[in-house]
């Protein structure tokens, strides 16, 4: 049966069928969803607000979930560091605030995820792992300033 | 007179125990980073609800040390003594 996964900020609604059927994270804020076309498996992204930004995954259509390590920036570059020394002083607050957008890897590589995230960066997950890695990072994008509202995001599978 | 208790006793607030529940911890006296890395070797996944990227307190979380409110997000070196009562909660803001 297929599902569509709609993320909103009052939690992820599951519906099949044309009705809703299960309320996942009641009350909490849903950024993105991701069904991965490999596995099936179901990620969710939440921001917490105070608490900051969480990542959940089910393999068994949200019967049962998994924290999986949140994104994360590694530490600010400081003097010295000659690959971002550039970055010492960016004003920009160095960590994850939202993940905005999440993509499965290729085929090829099946215990890859990848997401930007706010600041726009792109990270690479093994979930076989327990950290993500940042592969790029530009702490002042044009695209930091989000939309005031905040539309439903869904996924089909 | 009763006696000194020989821990700082640590407590989490229950608006972060709704999502990592965490018992109030008593452990051994230490700069406060390590007072808190050590009570949270119980509950490690909270670590991330209290922490940021940076290992700073997240900026709308609030740490008191015996009604005195942590002011420097990024300096957690301060030592905590026997007896000292150390409470991790949520910063409201707003009306």
């Amino acid at each position: 049966m297929t599902s569509l996964l709609v993320g909103t900020r009052k939690g992820l609604f599951v519906v099949d069928d044309k009705q809703i059927t299960v309320h996942h994270f009641q009350g909490e804020s849903v950024s993105q969803v991701l069904i991965d076309p490999r596995s099936k498996a179901w990620l969710v992204a939440l921001n917490l607000g105070h608490f900051g930004v969480k990542l959940h995954k089910s393999v068994d259509h949200g019967k049962t979930w998994t924290v999986l390590a949140a994104p994360a920036f590694s530490a600010k570059p400081v003097a010295g560091d000659s690959d971002f020394d550039v970055y010492k002083d960016d004003p920009t607050p160095w960590n994850v605030e939202l993940i905005w957008s999440l993509s499965a890897g290729g085929a090829d590589e099946p215990t890859t995820a990848a997401k930007p995230s706010k600041p726009l960066a792109t990270a690479c997950r093994k979930p076989m792992l327990t950290t993500w890695s940042t592969a790029m990072a530009w702490p002042s994008p044009p695209t930091a300033k989000t939309s005031p509202w905040h539309p439903p995001r869904a996924a089909c599978g | 007179m009763p006696e000194k208790a020989q821990f700082v006793c640590v407590t989490f607030a229950a608006s972060l125990q709704r999502h990592i529940p965490c018992t109030v911890q008593n452990v051994a006296p230490a700069s406060l980073r390590e007072v808190l890395k050590t009570a949270l070797l119980v509950a490690p996944d909270l670590a991330h609800y209290i922490f940021d990227d940076q290992a700073n307190i997240r900026k709308h979380v609030a740490v008191f040390i015996n009604r005195d409110m942590l002011q420097n997000r990024a300096d957690l070196t301060q030592t905590l003594n026997e007896g000292d009562q150390v409470l991790v909660v949520q910063a409201l803001t707003g009306g």
